[in-house]
C-alpha cells in the first residue's frame, strides 16, 4: 500500500496555480525527500495531506484514507512537524507533550520523548523562552509521540544547527528502522542525500524529477567531474581528451582541465593526457552532488521558460 | 471528545497568563466594590433596609456592559490567533476536528471568565454578608448563573467570530462590529423600524407592538437583563407592567434564557460554518 499518494492534485488560489497535476506516490515504509526551492509548492502538497487545504481537483491519500473525508483516522496514525509552527508561549515542553499524547490517546512518557530528541533538562520550563532549534526538537518530540506510521516532517532541520541536524537525520532513520515511512521536505540537499531512499523535485507546483539519487544523478547527466592540472596545456592534450569516449566536455583554465564525463575512467582520461603529450601535476575527482543534479533541473526549466 | 484536551489545553495556557489573573481581579474589584459603593449611596440617602436584591439590579446595568466586553476580549482571538501565530498547525495536525477545535476554545475559555465571575460574585456576596440587612441567597445565585451564562456566551460569540478568519487583526474588527451593531447602537435599529411602520418614534410605556418589544430583547445583553429581571423577585420590566399576569410566551423569561442559549450556539456554529470551509 503507497503510504502517500496524490492523482492529478492541481491547487489554484486565485489566478496563482500553487500546484499543477501533482501526481506523487510515496511507499510504506521509504524514507522520501521531497525537495524544491522556496515557493515550489512544499508546503502547499504538506497541506493537502493534513487536510489544511482542499485541492482544486484530484484526490489526495494518507495511509489508504482520503485527505479531506477521513482525515481525522489520518492524523490518529501519523506525526507531523509543521513549518512555520509556533510554540503555545506559555505552557512547557512537558505540557505540549501531555497534550498531544492525550489528543492522540497515547501513552508516552513525556521525558523519555525529550531525552530522546535532546532536551530533557526544558521539560518544565515555558516553551516561549526556548531557542528555535529547541522548539524544533519539541516540534520533532510531538511528531513522534503515538509512534506514528508515517512522519510528515516539513523542513525539519530548521534552525538546527550541523549537531542538531545530524541527531535529527538519526532518529529519522531510527524511525524508518521501526517501520515508519517518513516523507520531509527540504531545500537543504545534504539533509536528502544522507537518509532519503527516494527523491522527488518540485519545481514551480509541478514534479520535475523523482527517483533515488544514484539514479537522479544518472538522469540529470552531470556524472562526474574530473579535474587534471598538467605542466603545459596544448591543443593537442585538450583534443586528445575531447577524443576520450565518454567525455561530454572540456573546459580549460591556463593549466587546468575540467572534464566532465559519463562513462570515461579516470584513467582513460589521464592516459589520454600523457598521451598527447602532457605531464600531469595534479587530479581530482568529483561525484555530481545533489546540488548540481537539482540545478540541473531547475535550470533547465528556467531555460525552458524564458526562450 | 478531543474538544476536552483543546479546552483543558486552552485553559493551562490561559491560567499561565496574567491575563486571567488580571480579569479575575477585575471582576472582584467591579462587584465587591459595586457591593460596598451601594451601601454607600444607600446610607447616605433615606437610610432604609439595605436589600441584597436592590443591589443586583443596581449590578445589573454595569454587569451587562463589562461581561460582554470582556467575554469578547477572551474569545475574538481563540481561532485567528492561532492560526495567524501559527500554533494553530500543532492544534489541527493532531487529531482534532476543526469542531473539536472551535467547541474546546469555546469550554477552556469560557471556563476561564466563569472563574474570574464567580471570583468577583464571591467575595461580593461576602461583602453583601457582612453589611446588607438581607440577602436573598435563591436569587444571588440565580443572578451569578446568569451573569455567568452572559460571560459564557459572549466568549462564545467571541470564539464563533474569530473562527471565521485567519487575521487576528480582522476577527478585533468582528467584535467590534459586532458589540456597536448589538450593544450599542441596536435602540437605532428598532426605533428606525418603529418609526418607518407607525410614523412616531416608540414612546414609553405608551402601547408598544409585541414585535417591538420582541425584537429589543434580541440583543444578547439585553436577553440577559431581560432574563435577570423575570426571573428575579420583582416584576419590573416592561413587559411585566403591559403584561401583569402572562406575557406571550415569546416575551417571557423562558424565551430570555433561551435567547441566551441560542446565541450561545449559533454564532460559533456559523464561525465553525465558515472555518471547516477554510484553507489554512
Amino acid at each position: 500500500m503507497a503510504a502517500i499518494e496524490l492523482a492529478g492534485v492541481t491547487k489554484r488560489y486565485g489566478d496563482v496555480t500553487a500546484l499543477h497535476d501533482l501526481d506523487l506516490q510515496v511507499q510504506s515504509g521509504e524514507i522520501y525527500g521531497f525537495l524544491g526551492p522556496n515557493g515550489a509548492g512544499k508546503s502547499t502538497t504538506i497541506d493537502i495531506l493534513l487536510d489544511f487545504v482542499r485541492p482544486t481537483s484530484g484526490t489526495a491519500e494518507v495511509l489508504g484514507y482520503d485527505a479531506h473525508e477521513d482525515s481525522l483516522a489520518i492524523r490518529q496514525r501519523i506525526g507531523v512537524l509543521p513549518e512555520g509552527f509556533h510554540v503555545y508561549e506559555r505552557l512547557t515542553a512537558r505540557q505540549h507533550l501531555q497534550f498531544a499524547i492525550e489528543s492522540k490517546d497515547a501513552d508516552d512518557d513525556p521525558d523519555a520523548l525529550l531525552e530522546r530528541v535532546g532536551i530533557p533538562d526544558a521539560a518544565d520550563r515555558k516553551a516561549g523562552g526556548f531557542s528555535k532549534g529547541m522548539q524544533q526538537r519539541l516540534a520533532l518530540a510531538i511528531a513522534l509521540v503515538g509512534d506514528p506510521d508515517l512522519l510528515i516532517l516539513d523542513e525539519p532541520s530548521t534552525g538546527l544547527d550541523p549537531n542538531g541536524a545530524r541527531e535529527m537525520r538519526d532518529i529519522i532513520t531510527e524511525e524508518a528502522d521501526r517501520g515508519a515511512t517518513v516523507f520531509f521536505s527540504s531545500h537543504i540537499l545534504e539533509q536528502v542525500e544522507a537518509v532519503c531512499d527516494r527523491v522527488g523535485i518540485l519545481q514551480a507546483g509541478e514534479l520535475v524529477a523523482e527517483d533515488t539519487i544514484r539514479g537522479l544523478r544518472d538522469a540529470a547527466g552531470t556524472g562526474s567531474t574530473l579535474t587534471v592540472t598538467v605542466d603545459e596545456l596544448t591543443p593537442g592534450v585538450v583534443e586528445a581528451v575531447e577524443d576520450v569516449p565518454g567525455v561530454t566536455s572540456v573546459d580549460t583554465d591556463r593549466d587546468v582541465l575540467t572534464v566532465t564525463t559519463e562513462g570515461a575512467s579516470k584513467t582513460d582520461v589521464l592516459d589520454a593526457v600523457e598521451a598527447a603529450g602532457g605531464e600531469v601535476v595534479d587530479f581530482a575527482t568529483r561525484e555530481a552532488s545533489l546540488d548540481d543534479v537539482f540545478a540541473a533541473y531547475t535550470n533547465d526549466r528556467d531555460d525552458e521558460v524564458s526562450a | 471528545m478531543s474538544w476536552v484536551a483543546v479546552a483543558k489545553k486552552d485553559f493551562q495556557d490561559a491560567a499561565r497568563s496574567k491575563a486571567l489573573w488580571a480579569l479575575t481581579a477585575l471582576f472582584v474589584l467591579f462587584m465587591a466594590g459595586t457591593a460596598w459603593l451601594y451601601t454607600e449611596i444607600q446610607s447616605g440617602g433615606q437610610g432604609g433596609e439595605l436589600a441584597a436584591i436592590d443591589l443586583l439590579f443596581f449590578l445589573l446595568g454595569p454587569a451587562g456592559f463589562v461581561v460582554p466586553i470582556t467575554g469578547l476580549v477572551v474569545g475574538h482571538k481563540a481561532i485567528a490567533g492561532e492560526l495567524e501565530s501559527g500554533s494553530g498547525k500543532f492544534l489541527l495536525s493532531l487529531p482534532h476536528t476543526r469542531r473539536d477545535a472551535v467547541v474546546g476554545k469555546v469550554a477552556g475559555r469560557g471556563a476561564v471568565i466563569a472563574v474570574a465571575i464567580l471570583a468577583g460574585l464571591v467575595v461580593a456576596a461576602a461583602v453583601t454578608l457582612a453589611r446588607y440587612d438581607s440577602f436573598d441567597a435563591t436569587a444571588y445565585v440565580g443572578f451569578s448563573l446568569l451573569t455567568v451564562l452572559l460571560g459564557v456566551m459572549y466568549t462564545a460569540i467571541g470564539v464563533g467570530l474569530s473562527a471565521v478568519t485567519k487575521r487576528s487583526g480582522r476577527a478585533t474588527i468582528l467584535a467590534l462590529v459586532f458589540f456597536v451593531v448589538f450593544e450599542v447602537g441596536w435602540g437605532l435599529v428598532t426605533s428606525g423600524l418603529y418609526y418607518l411602520s407607525a410614523g412616531t418614534f416608540p414612546r414609553f410605556p405608551g402601547t408598544l407592538p409585541e414585535w417591538y418589544l420582541l425584537l429589543n430583547r434580541v440583543p444578547p445583553s439585553a436577553a440577559f437583563s431581560n432574563a435577570v429581571y423575570q426571573f428575579l423577585p420583582g416584576n419590573s420590566t416592561l413587559v411585566g407592567q403591559l403584561y401583569p399576569q402572562n406575557p406571550p410566551f415569546y416575551l417571557s423569561k423562558w424565551a430570555a434564557l433561551a435567547t441566551m442559549l441560542v446565541w450561545l450556539v449559533v454564532v460559533p456554529a456559523l464561525g465553525y460554518y465558515r472555518f471547516e470551509r477554510m484553507d489554512l
